[in-house]
């Protein structure tokens, strides 16, 4: 087993690869979900696993969760959802469109593990404006049974684009039936921002959910530099007694490996591979892959002295602050957290309950600081009605964070799917775009770098 | 159509990917619409979030068509999957559990009336009915004609050698290419089941290296984190999987093997030592 002195070793010994943190851009690697670190083996003999320790009441629902929940973007593995509720862990959060199900199959598979009557499942079904009762109803069926329960604790609305979804007579009719034959007791609402210019924005969807008095939990963003728009819904969440989870909660890191052509890391690898499968050649490829290394250097070369006098190594050290820095907050009830593997759960565990110390505080404020201006916040709009071509801004923003979350494949997909609503556009754009944003980000530069890094081009 | 004709005729194993032209003719059948190829970059657009598996898989193209013959609509898909092994590992995953296997390809079961699976070297071809029923005579022909429309060999991919074959237990061959168990460092892992006394069973495994990994660079990280032991001369590390047991890792002859689902360290040196006998 490894010593504390072993994990101080290694982590000391993957300095090759500078970090740090960029904003929601292209730059940015999500701190959740990424690798899992070095941690000791779970080992049953031991006399007490690290458990939660703290549980908060879920608004109206009057059910008391953990205060870190299992996100389930990345879970496949019945297993580790089952290790998660030995760890007190009793939130779990899925979505029909996960993994093609495969998220929610998990869960079932779990299931006969669990105490049902002590968890709390929801899932999450994107509403099309033209989807009828009985499509809705279907759809909600298939899930119980890749969940295996009979009934779910809250049904989310997925991300809608606009208000007036709230009030999509399909979906209230199929509620309304679920709650009386008992296979549904809430509804909620998640949401990350817009995807088109005409769509609304997070805090007006979700202040409006939290409003319109028919939706018991929000699923939203929050983060140290995403704050004041979330901390204005949680009010209104507060106010009406609404449940409320965090999503997106670290801006995410730059991780940089230098490049040794005899062995790349695997990130580099991967950006090769793809590079070539667009018919670029080997040199081509690691002469792109270089000038986008080098500029990712000297953007770190301004950061080194922070991380420096704070003696920051790697991410997870971020990582535990960036999740304490959401416990602070009464009014947030769970954190989510993507549990990939079971490393990745004995590494969060220890966490629950926690606070930031006052040196964490500091250490966490001039962090944000430092990243202010280059931090496109998730779900924001503010610089939507400047764009002459109409981009989604922040649906482009939150697809490199997936990338760098590891998502790449999926996050390209997205991309892709924007047709020619793509950052291609901002090439020789006059950018009416800067100084739009409220927190002074380089909007065009980072959908540059985004549709660099999603396209490969 | 003719240099895969002469490919077969001859014999050799040269293989080169499917061109939509060369879809394969199947006797019987009539090509219904427009030939559609798909690449890494858009396979999404065809099967939206079922391809983020077959992209880990090493999906390199797809070639898909309607085809149909009498009141019998259906769409052939032919992945190639870029080496035998990734198209063995969708394959093991999409192949339903209670089907007869026939033989054509590699391997191949029809799931009547609607469905039909085959694997041939680096192809996997996945069959479905629009209109109208396949039958078990119409669905075998057409499994045999695309067998011997598709290139390469129908030998079963070499790296399965390195699993014992006695007493594994039929239908539990698997390759898994990330996160094998849940456990982030076992990647590209190809596993089967064993039975041993009692109904009980454990895992062996076999882990590949990729790119320009090497045996090494996998095993040192590893090496670094879990428990070590020692069988005979040839590293073994370990670690416990929750709600499986153990799970063991030997160095030898090049290679990475494993044994997991066993109950204590004496069990797992003595199936990792029955392994590299």
């Amino acid at each position: 087993m490894n010593s504390p002195s072993n994990n101080r070793q290694q982590n000391k010994g993957i300095s090759r690869r500078h970090f740090l943190k960029s904003g929601g851009s292209a730059l940015a690697a999500g701190a959740i979900g990424v690798s899992a670190g070095r941690v000791d083996a779970w080992d049953e003999t031991q006399e007490e696993l690290p458990k939660i320790k703290e549980y908060r009441m879920l608004g109206r629902t009057g059910f008391k969760v953990s205060d870190i929940g299992m996100g389930g973007t990345r879970v496949t593995d019945g297993n580790v959802v089952r290790y998660a509720y030995d760890h007190g862990v009793n939130y779990f959060d899925t979505a029909e469109g996960y993994s093609n199900g495969a998220a929610e199959r998990a869960i079932g598979t779990a299931m006969p593990h669990m105490d049902r009557s002590k968890i709390f499942i929801t899932t999450k079904l994107h509403i099309g404006e033209e989807e009828s009762e009985s499509s809705i109803l279907d759809r909600f069926a298939h899930c119980l049974e890749r969940l295996q329960t009979d009934y779910v604790d809250c049904l989310y609305m997925h991300n809608p684009s606009q208000i007036k979804l709230l009030d999509h007579s399909g979906f209230h009719a199929a509620v309304k039936k679920l709650k009386s034959e008992g296979r549904l007791r809430f509804i909620g609402l998640s949401s990350h921002g817009p995807g088109r210019r005409e769509g609304d924005s997070m805090e007006a969807i979700l202040t409006a959910a939290a409003e319109d008095g028919r939706f018991d939990v929000m699923l939203m963003i929050y983060n140290y530099l995403n704050r004041e728009v979330t901390e204005r819904i949680l009010a209104a969440c507060k106010k009406n007694n609404v449940g409320t989870t965090a999503m997106k909660i670290s801006p995410g890191f730059v991780m940089v490996d230098s490049y040794d052509r005899e062995n790349p890391s695997p990130e580099q690898k991967r950006r090769l591979e793809r590079m070539k499968q667009r018919g670029l050649s080997q040199d081509d490829a690691e002469q792109r892959l270089m000038n986008w290394m080098k500029e990712q250097d000297e953007e770190i070369q301004k950061y080194k002295p922070f991380l420096e006098q704070y003696d920051i190594q790697n991410e997870q050290q971020l990582r535990k602050a960036t999740i304490q820095f959401v416990f602070e907050n009464p009014d947030m009830h769970t954190v989510l957290v993507s549990f990939s593997d079971f490393d990745l759960v004995d590494q969060v565990i220890p966490v629950s309950g926690t606070r930031l110390s006052s040196s964490d505080h500091e250490t966490l404020k001039y962090y944000g600081q430092l990243l202010d201006k280059q931090y496109c916040r998730h779900g924001c709009s503010a610089c939507f009605a400047a764009c002459p071509h109409g981009l989604p801004v922040s649906s482009i923003m939150r697809y490199a964070y997936y990338f760098n979350q590891g998502r790449e494949k999926y996050a390209m997909q997205k991309y892709q799917d924007l047709n020619d609503r793509n950052a291609l556009s901002c090439h020789g754009c006059s950018a009416p775009c800067l100084g739009q944003c409220p927190h002074q980000v380089n909007v065009q530069a980072q959908l540059v770098q985004a549709h660099s890094l999603l396209s490969l081009a | 159509m003719k240099l895969l004709k002469v490919c077969l005729l001859s014999g050799t194993l040269l293989l080169f990917p499917l061109r939509a032209a060369d879809f394969p003719k199947i006797e019987g059948w009539t090509i219904h619409s427009e030939v559609w190829q798909y690449q890494p970059t858009n396979l999404w657009e065809y099967i939206n979030g079922a391809a983020d598996q077959f992209l880990d898989f090493g999906f390199e193209e797809l070639l898909t068509t309607e085809l149909i013959s009498d009141e019998t609509l259906i769409v052939v898909d032919i992945y190639n999957m870029g080496k035998p092994l990734n198209a063995l590992g969708i394959y093991l995953m999409e192949r339903p559990g209670e089907v007869r296997r026939l033989n054509a390809g590699t391997e191949a079961v029809l799931n009547l009336p609607a469905q039909a699976l085959l694997l041939k070297n680096q192809y996997f071809v996945k069959i479905h009915c629009l209109e109208g029923e396949l039958t078990e005579t119409t669905g075998q022909a057409l499994l045999q004609s695309l067998d011997q429309a598709l290139p390469g060999s129908a030998a079963w991919p070499a790296e399965i050698g390195f699993l014992p074959e006695k007493d594994q237990v039929a239908g539990t061959l698997g390759y898994i290419r990330r996160n094998f168990l849940s456990i982030s460092e076992l990647n590209n892992c190809l596993f089967a089941e064993y039975r041993e006394n009692e109904g009980k069973s454990f895992r062996y495994f076999v882990m590949f290296p990729e790119g320009t990994q090497t045996v090494d660079s996998i095993w040192e990280p590893i090496a670094a984190k879990w428990q070590a032991a020692d069988l005979s001369g040839h590293p073994v590390v370990y670690r416990k999987v929750p709600y499986r047991g153990l799970l063991g890792l030997v160095k030898h002859d090049g290679r990475i093997m494993g044994v997991t689902d066993v109950p204590d360290q004496a069990a797992m040196l003595e199936r990792l030592n029955n392994l590299i006998l």
